[in-house]
């Protein structure tokens, strides 16, 4: 039976013709209605229903979900990602610093994973782990090419990037090892240390972390991650044979073997006529940078004493 | 059976929900920088569409729609056309959908946590995203009326499906073309965004030539 109903209004109905027994004061709508002939849909009740349903239902649903899929998160994780710089640079070779946070909790990374943290980032997180770190070895970005001079083999008029140019034929430049001079490093280098001077790319080992953006950015793979202390490197990759080194480029290694011969270490050896260095052996005494016929071989050690990164410092004066 | 191929081949290529409907524009344009990502975006999209059409209209046969079936109906009686809740249709399919997206991220994140950390902030806006409510509305719209329960449901659940697929497919063609775009010489004022908006206009432009598909 349905009554006879006046104005509604998302679900109350007033009855004010059938007022009897008792009157009941609902809100400010002033509505007068019959206890007797109340009924359930009149009082908002299956709007209610349906949210209180399913708002209890999702809700208990989520609580179930949460409990199957929780995921334990170690608090040092965050604790060490604060440590961190949050460049997330990848110079660690994984993803992001976040990921690295998880691979020292994890175990499956050093505490001294964060290379261009360096040594202070490295005490932070030993202390988050409990571990005594390790002194690591700052390293710098160092460019295996001095070839400023070298003439183009053709007029190169596509997208002003290496990576697009050198896949033309490996770059418009005569030398087809060295660099092509567009600035990709330049280009992805994040603290401001890689700077194009006059088409050639220039380390500022003041600024370098050593994140390896750059030895990743190079098409032709000139940088290398090598430890401050190491101060006497070849700037050159060309495996070209002397002669034709000699013609594209007056600073390119030709392979002479001089430096070989000269090493009391036995760091040298020239392999596909290109000296390369171990540096292992290696003590930067600077008897192959006299040597070397073509100024292939340079010795960092004016520079950085200028620059005031080397000898490093430490607090208890060694090394 | 045509009908459902139809209604599929509608609802991805001609009605499609970014660039004939241009819903769930927001990903379309902040997920599509690389492909691995816009697929794990499309497949996200493609399960909470599909989830939210089957749950949201269960929920509207049941409970909001004024039919034979409805559960205050069958319980209080009364006339049919009294249990109309209709109007609480926005704020129902917003609490469905927003836990269903609470359940994909909870489930990413134990299961497959690469995707879930590549998704990002973009998994959250699912939740807001208006390409899924416009799914479940367009849903009650096209098919809610319909007679036969059965054929309601399936057609629903096959729309909220082909307008994922529909959303993936556009995003991995975008996702694509803007992987090629790092590569390319764009002027320095159209770099990023701009160059990807016209990108995207032009996609809207071509995927109209769909709308002949209907017509001999």
């Amino acid at each position: 039976m349905i009554p006879p109903r006046g104005d509604t209004i998302f679900g109350f109905t007033s009855y004010e013709s059938r007022v009897t027994s008792h009157e009941l004061r609902v809100t400010s709508y002033e509505l007068r209605v019959t206890s007797h002939e109340l009924r359930v849909t009149d009082f908002m009740f299956p709007p209610l229903l349906i949210l209180g349903f399913l708002g209890l239902l999702f809700g208990l649903g989520l609580y179930v979900a949460s409990r199957v899929f929780r995921v334990h998160i170690d608090a040092r994780i965050s604790r060490i990602e604060h440590a961190l710089p949050g460049s997330n640079c990848g110079a660690c070779g994984l993803g992001g610093c976040g990921a690295l946070a998880k691979a020292i909790v994890h175990g499956s990374a050093e505490v001294t994973a964060c290379i261009p943290g360096g040594q202070s980032v490295a005490d932070l997180i030993a202390d988050v782990m409990g571990v005594e770190a390790a002194q690591t070895d700052k390293e710098v970005a160092v460019l295996h090419c001095n070839g400023r001079d070298v003439e183009d083999r053709y007029i190169y008029e596509g997208v002003r990037t290496c990576f697009a140019a050198n896949l033309l034929q490996g770059g418009p430049k005569l030398c087809t090892y060295g660099c092509i001079g567009f600035g990709d490093c330049a280009d992805v280098c994040p603290f401001d240390a890689l700077h194009m001077v006059d088409g050639f790319p220039v380390v500022d080992e003041a600024k370098c972390t050593a994140c390896g953006k750059c030895v990743k950015a190079c098409p032709k793979g000139l940088f290398d991650l090598i430890p401050l202390g190491k101060l006497v490197h070849v700037r050159c990759v060309s495996r070209d044979k002397g002669a034709v080194t000699r013609k594209a480029c007056a600073v390119g290694c030709i392979g002479c073997k001089k430096c070989e011969k000269v090493c009391p270490f036995d760091a040298v050896r020239i392999e596909n006529n290109i000296a390369i260095f171990d540096y292992e052996k290696c003590t930067s005494c600077g008897k192959c940078v006299k040597e070397c016929p073509t100024g292939t071989i340079i010795n960092y050690r004016p520079m950085r004493k200028k620059l005031g990164i080397w000898p490093v410092k430490t607090v208890n004066g060694e090394r | 059976m045509s009908d459902y191929i139809l209604l599929f081949i509608s609802i991805v290529l001609v009605n499609n929900f970014v660039l004939a409907k241009f819903l769930g524009l927001c990903p379309f344009i902040g997920v599509s920088k690389r492909i691995s990502q816009s697929i794990g975006m499309g497949a996200a999209v493609i399960f909470v569409m599909t989830m939210a059409s089957a749950v949201t209209w269960v929920v509207n046969h049941w409970l909001l729609a004024p039919t034979e079936s409805n559960l205050f109906f069958r319980w209080f009686g009364g006339d049919v056309a009294s249990h109309d809740y209709t109007f609480l249709t926005t704020v129902v399919f917003i609490l469905v959908i927003a836990t269903l997206v609470q359940l994909v991220e909870m489930f990413l994140m134990k299961v497959v946590p690469p995707l879930y950390d590549a998704l990002g902030i973009y998994l959250p806006l699912i939740t807001t995203n208006c390409a899924v409510m416009g799914v479940a509305l367009l849903n009650i719209k096209d098919f809610g009326m319909l007679h036969d329960p059965g054929e309601s449901f399936a057609k629903t659940v096959l729309q909220g499906f082909g307008g994922g697929a529909g959303f993936m497919l556009v995003i991995l063609l975008m996702s694509g073309i803007r992987e090629r775009l790092d590569r390319t010489d764009v002027p320095p004022a159209l770099k990023g965004a701009p160059i990807a908006f016209i990108c995207a206009a032009l996609m809207a432009l071509a995927f109209m030539g769909f709308a002949g598909l209907g017509h001999e």
